[in-house]
């Protein structure tokens, strides 16, 4: 659920108008965002993309077991982020002014959230013994 | 041709469209965006460096779909509520396209045309995935 709650909030805010988002991004990460008129609407697009993979997390949550390849999706997810973060933080320094020390604080953050999810989601050996297990299945 | 494999065609093109738009938009380099943008939406867009980061983050997401949407394709039963959420999505799609029509057509000059037909191809990708999914007692 910590992996899906943010999203979800997120996705909401940002699906129905672009500025909750800036205004989230400029409170949590010290980001100073100019909401251009494009920038407003693609912050739409990304909160239904957000709201979906927070729902499909917050559904993985209630059956891990069943849905492992939801879990291991939402580590790459993370992963990919995490990446993202990492990598271009000179560039979100000087574009958003973001700190830093925060923005390896967030990477690291999302990285260590991939690591747990995937070393916590069920074993694929053991996941409902007894029963197929599907390469590209929920169970 | 049978429901099963309308299904698997439908979720084939969900599959394809976000891992070819995701990852253009994941590396995000400015011109081919915008060239990609052009031809699948019909906008005109200049990629600002501030866009150009949020549409890295739009394709993470997009990649992540188009990853679930491989898992739906190969095992439909046992990836239902992937199948549902996507139809979601394309119905939150659609619904942002209906609800913000003037801000599209003004900010990308998007014709009205060809807006109601995106729309409508989406709303008919949705309706079908809707239909066609495997029935819950199956799942």
């Amino acid at each position: 659920m910590l992996v899906a709650l943010p999203p979800i909030v997120e996705g909401i805010a940002g699906a129905t108008n672009g500025t909750w988002v800036a205004k989230w991004y400029s409170f949590s990460s010290r980001a100073t965002v100019t909401l251009t008129p494009e920038m407003n609407y693609l912050l739409k697009v990304l909160g239904i993309y957000l709201m979906l993979f927070g729902a499909l997390m917050a559904y993985a949550s209630t059956d891990p077991k069943q849905h492992r390849s939801l879990i291991t999706l939402g580590a790459i997810v993370l992963l990919l982020q995490a990446f993202q973060r990492l990598s271009l933080t000179g560039e979100l320094h000087e574009l958003f002014n973001v700190p830093i020390w925060l923005n390896l604080f967030h990477g690291m953050y999302l990285l260590l959230l991939a690591l747990a999810l995937l070393w916590l989601r069920p074993k694929a050996s053991t996941v409902l013994a007894g029963e197929r297990v599907h390469l590209f299945g929920s169970r | 041709m049978n429901k099963a494999a309308v299904l698997r065609a439908v979720l084939a093109l969900v599959c394809i469209s976000h891992l070819v738009l995701g990852a253009i938009g994941f590396v995000s380099v400015p011109e081919p965006v915008a060239k990609a943008i052009s031809a699948v939406y019909g906008a005109t867009v200049t990629i600002t460096p501030e866009l150009q980061h949020v549409i890295r983050i739009l394709g993470a997401f997009m990649l992540a779909i188009g990853v679930m949407a491989a898992f739906a394709f190969m095992n439909p039963q046992e990836n239902r509520a992937i199948i549902t959420g996507v139809a979601v999505l394309l119905l939150l799609r659609v619904a942002q396209r209906i609800f913000f029509a003037g801000e599209i057509h003004e900010v990308f000059a998007v014709a009205y045309g060809r807006l109601w037909t995106q729309s409508l191809f989406f709303l008919a990708l949705a309706a079908a995935l809707l239909i066609l999914r495997p029935r819950a007692e199956h799942a």
